[in-house]
């Protein structure tokens, strides 16, 4: 209960990274949020390598434009280990479609799947389930 | 394609029949002849013929075995057999192996001929179409479900930023004077959304193959309850099941129609009636799940119950309470599909209640 993360949100709508980062502010959980409108600009960040400009956590959506939240994925895939394990990624989506569903979830890297708009307490719930708060 | 002619094939060890032959149909046909039946196969490979027109009795090879060789390696090719004796086991293999159209007696008659060419080039012309018409249906359906992809997230998708402002609002205290213009815009999206929602899944419903899987009735039947119970929090639920709840069937279609009969009967509930109630309960065997489900709700009159399961129907008591008019058509739609059975009955400001049958498709 006692831990504060770091988290990256990344979505291509602006106002809806407005509302997740408001969301998290309200969850009171964060020692800092990092927002990307281009899932490609984060995954620079990433690429730098330096465990401190990684986050505990990212937010990612699945339909962007250039990158999609699964192309991300795939990069990601690549980045060394060592920062990838101290890194949890939970997907958000508003496509109700399955195949979104399936795809996500059967990625090990993939925490969970939640549709928008993110229903805090299922946020809170899951982030204590997993010890990462 | 159409003004081609079209290429005809025949296979015969006399010299005089193949000529005759190409001098009576050349003006009509593209007319290919061989004097055995290794030319005509040499002559299939490097041309792509569809009609093919054998003699029965040759050298080395009968004209049933050459048309088999032929159906094997061409099946999309049209058959026919030129035989001078009306030997019905002749007539048998070449139906079994040859996979003929048509025979022609020998001698022939040229009239004779020339219909049953004819015929087999129609069969050949429908195939064809038929062919290209799959292929454009596969298109079409290909572009459909990308189209309804890309509307399902591009409609669904500010929807859902509206519904996350709204519920950014009632987290700050500042903003609660607004309270109820919020509740009321939070009423209207949602019911835009769900109607979104339901729209997707009639399209899905109507096409997916569906798969048979393993469902837990307890789990799938509590899930829909938990997310639905907030609507009405004073409804007493009574869930029961006997037998193993584990059944196989389709989940997206099961889902389907809890979702919506349950929704409905929370929906639908008399406000004047003290101890409003929704009863489950379902008796599960190897062949199937019996579901009752019944509420103490408005109830629906005799007149409308035989329509109820009609896309877009609503009945005249139901005009002030949130729908579509889509969910129980696709609850009829979804049980039709894994092959089961619903019934209703009901009686107006008493209840109503629904019987189905769900096959247990156990298959071991």
């Amino acid at each position: 209960m006692s831990k504060r993360i770091k988290i990256m949100l990344i979505d291509d709508n602006k106002i809806d990274l407005f509302i997740n980062n408001q969301f998290i502010t309200q969850m009171n959980i964060a020692d800092a949020i990092i927002e990307y409108p281009v899932a490609v600009e984060a995954l620079n960040i990433l690429q730098e390598n330096d465990a401190s400009k990684w986050p505990d956590l990212i937010l990612c959506d699945i339909h962007m434009p250039v990158m999609s939240g699964f192309k991300f994925l795939e990069e990601y895939a690549l980045l060394p280990e060592s920062l990838r394990k101290n890194c949890n990624i939970i997907m958000i989506s508003s496509s109700l479609d399955e195949r979104d569903r399936v795809k996500a979830l059967e990625n090990p890297m993939v925490l969970a799947l939640l549709e928008k708009p993110i229903n805090v307490a299922e946020l809170k719930r899951l982030l204590e389930k997993e010890n990462l708060i | 394609m159409v003004s081609e002619k079209v290429k005809i094939l025949y296979v015969d060890d006399e010299e005089n029949n193949l000529i005759a032959f190409r001098a009576n149909f050349k003006r009509e046909y593209e007319v290919y002849t061989a004097i055995s039946a290794e030319i005509a196969l040499s002559l299939l490979e490097s041309n792509s013929i569809y009609i093919i027109i054998s003699d029965e009795r040759m050298p080395h090879i009968t004209g049933v075995e050459f048309l088999e060789k032929v159906a094997k390696l061409y099946p999309d090719t049209v058959r026919l057999l030129i035989t001078g004796h009306s030997d019905i086991d002749i007539v048998i293999q070449a139906i079994n192996r040859g996979q003929v159209s048509k025979f022609i007696h020998k001698p022939w008659d040229w009239e004779k001929l020339e219909i049953s060419i004819d015929h087999c080039v129609t069969i050949y012309k429908s195939r064809t179409e038929l062919k290209l018409k799959n292929e454009e249906l596969q298109k079409t359906n290909d572009e459909l479900n990308k189209f309804v992809y890309s509307v399902s997230h591009d409609l669904r998708s500010p929807l859902t930023s509206i519904l996350g402002l709204i519920n950014l609002t009632k987290l700050k205290p500042e903003l609660r004077v607004a309270d109820t213009y919020f509740d009321m815009i939070e009423n209207r999206v949602m019911t835009l959304d769900n109607s979104v929602k339901k729209i997707i899944d009639y399209y899905k419903n109507a096409r997916s193959e569906g798969r048979i899987e393993e469902v837990n009735l307890n789990s799938i039947i509590t899930e829909i309850w938990n997310n639905l119970k907030n609507e009405n929090k004073t409804i007493n639920f009574e869930f029961v099941i006997n037998g193993n709840p584990v059944i196989f069937s389709d989940i997206f279609r099961l889902q389907i129609i809890f979702e919506n009969l349950i929704s409905n009967a929370i929906k639908y509930q008399n406000p004047s009636e003290k101890k409003q109630t929704i009863k489950i309960n379902i008796d599960v065997t190897d062949k199937n799940a019996r579901v009752l489900l019944s509420d103490n709700g408005i109830g629906i009159s005799d007149e409308y119950l035989k329509s109820i399961f009609n896309l877009f129907f609503r009945t005249n008591n139901s005009s002030d309470i949130e729908g579509s008019g889509i969910g129980l058509y696709l609850v009829k739609d979804a049980i039709d599909k894994i092959g089961g059975k619903i019934e209703v009955s009901s009686k107006v400001m008493v209840g109503t209640s629904f019987d189905l049958t769900i096959p247990n498709r156990i298959t071991l």
